[in-house]
């Protein structure tokens, strides 16, 4: 392990135990949802990694495409697995939110509904990465990644576009105190430093995998 | 590997023994409260008991809100430690079987070299 990842390594939990302290003990309890609300600072944080790792993909994709080097496809292909583990976290931390605050777990909203095709739009990426031939599988998952992220910015405007009336937007359902959006912020950093040891360690581990059937396959030429 | 996952697993024990545990009003102190009350009270209490009976009720009322909050939150919490956990451990099968085919390849290609 690098010296640079060990630093960020203990550098996320030192941050990741000063988050807990700081959700438990320093942020306010809000109003109206009482200790419900606290779901909020992963939540939301778990959302915003989404965007980051999903941009990841998005970035490395367009990056294979005009060099066609497979380090950027390895890059983007990690990306996009964390990107769908945040989005899970999203979907399921959601409607424990949605059963206290609206009285049901789902509801086809228009931020729900289109965070969900998100999650959908880049399991089918896997899907069709696993289906292709492997001349074709970088090329048309990176053209897939482009295709996937332009639903990103809909989920972020979502509730100002189809004006959602259970969705929260920012300052609209709950005032956000100093101390919240402190919190949220500390979350935020710990996520992102979550998101990038997984994308070193994923990383890491597709890398050897791809050298391990460059040489396999040598050995195999070698050995017939 | 183990040791985030166990330390982790301790951290999330941690929190929910600590949101479960309400704090629940001893009934002595609410007695005593009420009579404190009562005493200080403008207004005559004709029958102390219907006012320890409602406010043991409403006590009752306010704990049983907080406990199922309580409840959703450490869902929430426990659901995302979950996932990550899961996450992790397919990480740590990955590279585990990626060590062994390693380590069976490096002995093919031994084995290669060696035969004549």
């Amino acid at each position: 392990m690098g010296k640079s990842i060990k630093i960020l390594t203990v550098a996320t939990a030192i941050l990741l135990f000063i988050a807990l302290y700081l959700i438990f003990g320093y942020a306010q309890v809000e109003k109206d949802m009482l200790e419900v609300q606290k779901i909020f600072y992963l939540h939301v944080s778990a959302a915003m990694t989404v965007y980051l790792a999903f941009g990841v993909n998005f970035m490395f994709s367009i990056k294979y495409l005009m060099k066609r080097k497979s380090n950027d496809d390895l890059l983007a292909i990690s990306a996009a697995e964390i990107g769908i583990v945040f989005c899970t976290i999203v979907l399921l931390s959601g409607p424990i939110w949605a059963k206290y605050a609206w009285n049901t777990w789902w509801n086809w909203e228009a931020r729900l509904t289109s965070t969900l095709v998100l999650w959908l739009m880049y399991v089918g990426y896997f899907i069709l990465r696993s289906a292709l031939a492997e001349d074709k599988r970088k090329l048309y998952s990176a053209v897939l990644g482009i295709i996937a992220f332009f639903n990103v910015p809909i989920v972020h405007f979502a509730t100002k576009l189809w004006k959602g009336k259970h969705h929260p937007e920012r300052g609209s359902k709950f005032d956000v105190t100093s101390s919240m959006q402190h919190t949220w912020l500390v979350v935020l950093v710990v996520f992102i430093g979550l998101f990038s040891l997984l994308l070193i360690l994923q990383y890491q581990i597709k890398k050897t995998e791809s050298r391990y059937e460059v040489i396999r396959r040598k050995h195999i030429e070698e050995t017939s | 590997m183990r040791i985030v996952i166990i330390v982790s697993f301790l951290i999330v024990v941690g929190l929910v023994f600590l949101a479960i545990q309400v704090p629940t009003l001893d009934q002595k102190k609410v007695d005593a409260a009420i009579k404190e009350a009562v005493s200080e009270s403008e207004v005559t209490v004709e029958d102390e008991n219907t006012v320890r009976q409602a406010v043991t009720l409403s006590i009752e009322k306010l704990e049983s809100a907080q406990r199922k909050r309580l409840k959703y939150l450490v869902s929430a919490y426990l659901v995302i430690w979950l996932v990550f956990m899961l996450y992790l451990l397919r990480l740590g099968r990955q590279q585990q079987a990626l060590d062994q085919r390693l380590a069976q390849l490096e002995q093919e290609t031994s084995d290669s070299q060696t035969d004549p």
